[in-house]
């Protein structure tokens, strides 16, 4: 959030109120381009004059809780910085017509700080008027959206199941029926304290008396507090919403960001989730609430709650409840809103997970750069697309070697093929393209689930390509149509795969696993999808939109938005390259694509181990970020966060740690490649990049010297025959683009990338 | 009595050969030759099956890409069993025996050309895709509804295959064990009313 800082405002204050009004209005002062001079404005903004994108910095009047084009629910925190020797009785603050004078608060000298409410849908004006009446001092234009979105998702996903009779508060209390079909709910406070026997939270008897057996706690910041904790739970972007902090009421006040609770560290983590597969059509019945390998991923972990953090998340930041993070991106926007509207502005704001949870911070982080300030991730994917995509890869050849012609290939050189470790490990990779997979019921390889849905999504509503062909489709690709784009003929969502040119096997065939007629079968029969999934002879063309889209949304992870220039500390989580589809390769790849789009990766860590300790891994996490958060002098961020970087690449072994450059091999060619050693995926083993982020490659003529075996001309030949437009040239960056950062789907005009027809 | 278990033997007989090389039930005329699937190719040049007394001689489709090596097929692709084929088909069950010669002029070799059989309306190909031009064997499949030969030119550019079937046999249909022994029952109770009508004369 930019703040105009009041030594800013001397400066410009020297120059007297004319100079102030026109600040507002001109961008600058001493010289303005153009306009009247007076640039005063009042009721209703020109949108045609003034960007809402962003907080203009020398404007005296800053919107503290989001980006003025993106305000939602009618509430904003403003700041308000006054001219040198102005008394803040002088002026009033007046938003979309209603004085808001009372709501503001002089915070430091000059500065004014308050909620605005009552914001009307649409855009409006927030003005510092003089309290003897005038013209305007300062005036910024804002959008409010609706509480309930969307903003720059698209349009709502429809049917949407609410859970708010399911989601369960900490007290075993439901939230009950929704109040409207976008699933809202009256928000309520609930508490539960620690007691002196430690153990799991318990619900405070009462708000007006504390138990006996409360705890004390000391936070990291040094605040001595009574161990209970303030549960709010409410309905944000349809999804709901909770934030947790320590907080005492029998002797605090409600908060609010000029009186935020006295033992909340100003420091703010983000709850994600897990999963991703069924991950759609619905509200969430739970918060992706994850302990894992020593980790806790909780709204109500006692450890960072007695830090003094404070913890907020939303069913829609859960995977397992929504698997489009443009969503995920715009529910956690709108929910940290919501938080600093309520107790203010964090120092900073860090999002840790597991698995879906990993994606889940690290790709709001990319499209929405100013949304989290370091991310600390685990059991990494770049995202669920590079799932899909290597699991449609592999699901095709599980086809080839497991159905249409089984013995043709031994174990050993599906290994090879495939890159994976072994046959099983695969296999579960290869069945994660049931979550491409809309057909219900489709018989395939041991393992494979299609159409995966959460069962609150009644059988009746979803597709069936004869019984239900309007039916919803449970795919990560339906569930993301507002970016791939819809296809005008049957409404289903555009899709991005595509394995035109992917010469599978290439590596297995260079290594003299597979042999040159063995690579021409495989490459020949492989085929690829239709619509459906349904297995098709010829490879698969993406839809050129649609595999834009997705780097540009970022539901293909950039790494050129916002996780260029905050910490991305990978902490490994689960090493298990031998099943469950979590393997080290994903890592990397996130760390390709950040060293590619940046020229390195220095604000990227890796530590690997089984398990990673937890202790050290946050607190180091945590130093790095307030460090360079704490960093006045000059520079770029990105250059804050690699020069106040605490820690290096290494791996675990036991509670030893081995300071090393942390590399993808299976040979153990290094001390932690020796106790990690890591395999790769179909792509990777056709000669394609770690990064996989190529959704179409560029192509080539197919030439002898790519194989480094003999190939007779007769071969040669089959093999252009196979790629008849030719074969990956992997040394060309394809299609590559990456993120947008702050894109829109609509419907915010700002930064607008695509709407559906 | 004795008529009936001549008649039994009869029946029993009809597992017999049949037909042998292409006369009688599998003379030319009872066979169907097609080519389906659209050629899309330069020149086309579709499939034709020729027949002797004793022998069949197929020839694939084939064309000139229609651009650089595209498929010269409408959905055919290099070394699948794509929609371009000529066939040569008979709707009678039995079991058919055969000797086959496989020849590639496909300049990538067989697994342009795939050569099979159908059986009952599935494809089973015979020829290797990764071996030899010149392949031979021989085969014999049951069949309950139909069979048949196919050649397919997968993505049908770079030249074509002839496929000669010879030694060709077909053994009509093998009853089921059920049906002998509704055949055999069928057998006993017309003896058994034939009998009874000898008591009554007599």
């Amino acid at each position: 959030m930019g703040i105009f800082s009041s030594r800013r405002w001397s400066a410009l204050a020297s120059l007297g109120v004319a100079c102030f009004v026109a600040a507002a209005v001109l961008v600058g002062c001493g010289g303005g381009a153009s306009g009247d001079g007076t640039g005063a404005m009042t009721g209703a903004a020109d949108q045609s004059k003034v960007s809402l994108a962003e907080n203009d910095p020398a404007n005296p009047i800053q919107i503290l809780s989001s980006e003025p084009s993106l305000v939602s629910g009618g509430n904003a925190l403003v700041q308000v910085a006054l001219p040198s020797g102005t008394a803040a009785s002088a002026v009033k603050i007046v938003a979309a017509g209603s004085d808001m004078t009372s709501r503001f608060q002089q915070v430091s000298p000059g500065t004014l700080l308050g909620v605005v409410q009552g914001l009307p849908v649409g855009t409006s004006a927030i003005d510092v008027v003089p309290a003897a009446g005038g013209a305007n001092l300062a005036t910024v234009s804002v959008r409010n959206w609706p509480i309930e979105g969307p903003i720059i998702s698209g349009p709502h996903q429809t049917p949407y199941f609410c859970q708010t009779q399911q989601f369960l508060l900490p007290d075993g209390s439901t939230l009950g029926p929704a109040l409207d079909a976008n699933c809202s709910v009256a928000t309520r406070i609930t508490y539960m304290y620690r007691a002196t026997t430690g153990g799991a939270l318990k619900s405070l008897p009462s708000p007006t008396a504390l138990p006996a057996d409360v705890a004390m706690v000391t936070t990291n910041a040094g605040v001595t507090v009574p161990f209970v904790v303030r549960i709010e739970t409410g309905t944000v972007n349809r999804g709901i919403y909770q934030n947790a902090v320590l907080f005492d009421p029998t002797t605090e006040a409600a908060p609010t960001p000029l009186r935020p609770p006295k033992a909340w560290n100003h420091r703010l983590v983000a709850i994600e989730g897990f999963g991703c597969p069924g991950g759609w059509y619905t509200q969430g019945a739970a918060q992706g609430n994850l302990a894992i390998a020593g980790f806790d991923f909780s709204l109500l972990n006692v450890d960072r709650l007695a830090e003094g953090n404070a913890m907020f998340a939303n069913t829609l930041m859960h995977a397992s409840n929504n698997c489009n993070a443009v969503l995920e991106s715009e529910a956690a926007m709108m929910s940290k809103e919501a938080f600093i509207e309520e107790f203010g502005v964090p120092d900073f704001t860090v999002s840790a997970g597991c698995s879906g949870g990993s994606y889940g911070s690290a790709q709001p982080a990319d499209r929405l750069p100013k949304l989290f300030d370091g991310v600390m991730i685990l059991c990494t994917f770049p995202d669920p697309l590079s799932i899909a995509f290597s699991g449609s890869d592999g699901h095709l050849l599980t086809h080839l070697f497991f159905a249409t012609n089984p013995g043709v290939f031994s174990d050993a050189q599906i290994a090879a093929i495939t890159g994976y470790k072994n046959v099983k490990a695969f296999t579960d990779a290869a069945n994660q393209a049931g979550r491409t997979d809309p057909v219900p019921g489709r018989v395939d390889y041991p393992g494979y689930a299609s159409a995966p849905f959460n069962a609150i999504v009644p059988v009746g509503v979803r597709y069936d390509p004869i019984a239900n062909p309007k039916g919803i489709r449970g795919t990560v690709y339906d569930a993301g149509k507002n970016i791939y784009g819809i296809d005008a003929a049957t409404g289903f969502a555009l899709r991005p795969f595509d394995n035109v040119g992917v010469q599978y096997g290439l590596d297995a065939l260079n290594a003299g696993v597979i042999d040159v007629n063995q690579f021409i079968l495989l490459n020949s029969l492989v085929g690829g999808y239709d619509q459906d999934a349904n297995y098709v002879l010829g490879r698969t063309t993406g839809d050129p939109g649609a595999m834009l889209r997705a780097q540009q949304s970022g539901l293909q992870l950039g790494g050129n938005g916002g996780l260029a220039s905050i910490p991305v500390f990978d902490v490994s989580g689960i090493y298990n390259d031998d099943a469950g589809y979590h393997y080290q390769w994903f890592h990397f790849a996130q760390r390709d694509r950040m060293t590619q789009m940046n020229g390195n990766a220095d604000n990227h860590v890796m530590w690997r181990g089984n398990p990673v300790p937890s202790a050290p891994a946050w607190t180091a996490f945590i130093q790095w970020v307030a460090a360079y958060k704490a960093d006045t002098a000059t520079g770029t961020q990105r250059e804050k966060v690699i020069r106040n970087k605490p820690i290096e690449d290494g791996c675990w072994n036991g509670d030893t740690f081995i300071a090393e450059r942390q590399t993808l091999s299976s040979a153990p060619n290094t001390p932690c490649n020796a106790l990690f050693p890591s395999w790769r995926a179909p792509r990777l083993a056709a000669g394609g990049p770690v990064a996989a982020n190529i959704p179409k490659c560029d192509l080539k003529p197919v030439t002898a010297s790519d194989y480094a075996v003999p190939v007779t001309a007769q071969q040669l030949n089959a093999i252009r025959r196979i790629f008849f437009t030719g074969v990956c040239d992997w040394s060309k960056p394809g299609n590559r683009t990456g993120v947008v950062p702050n894109g829109s789907f609509g419907p915010s005009p700002e930064n607008l990338i695509f709407t559906n027809p | 009595m004795r008529s009936a278990a001549f008649a039994l033997l009869a029946l029993l007989g009809f597992v017999g050969p049949a037909a042998a090389n292409f006369t009688g039930p599998t003379a030319p005329a009872n066979w169907t030759v097609v080519n389906t699937g659209s050629l899309i190719g330069g020149s086309p040049t579709l499939g034709s099956a020729t027949f002797s007394t004793t022998q069949l001689m197929m020839t694939g489709s084939n064309s000139i890409s229609p651009s650089g090596l595209s498929p010269g097929c409408s959905g055919g692709f290099f070394q699948t069993l794509g929609p371009c084929q000529l066939q040569v088909t008979i709707n009678t069950p039995g079991t058919y025996s055969f000797s086959w010669s496989y020849l590639s002029s496909d300049d990538a070799g067989p697994g342009g050309d795939p050569f099979g059989v159908i059986v009952d309306s599935t494809r089973i190909q015979l020829s290797d895709p990764g071996g030899a031009d010149a392949q031979s064997g021989t085969a014999s499949f049951a069949a309950s509804s139909s069979f048949g030969w196919f050649v397919n030119c997968s993505d049908c550019i770079g030249g074509s295959a002839t496929v000669t079937i010879s030694q060709f046999a077909l053994a009509a249909a093998i009853p089921e064990p059920e049906t002998y022994a509704l055949i055999i029952a069928g057998v006993m109770g017309l003896a058994a009313r034939r009998a009874g009508r000898r008591r009554e004369r007599a």
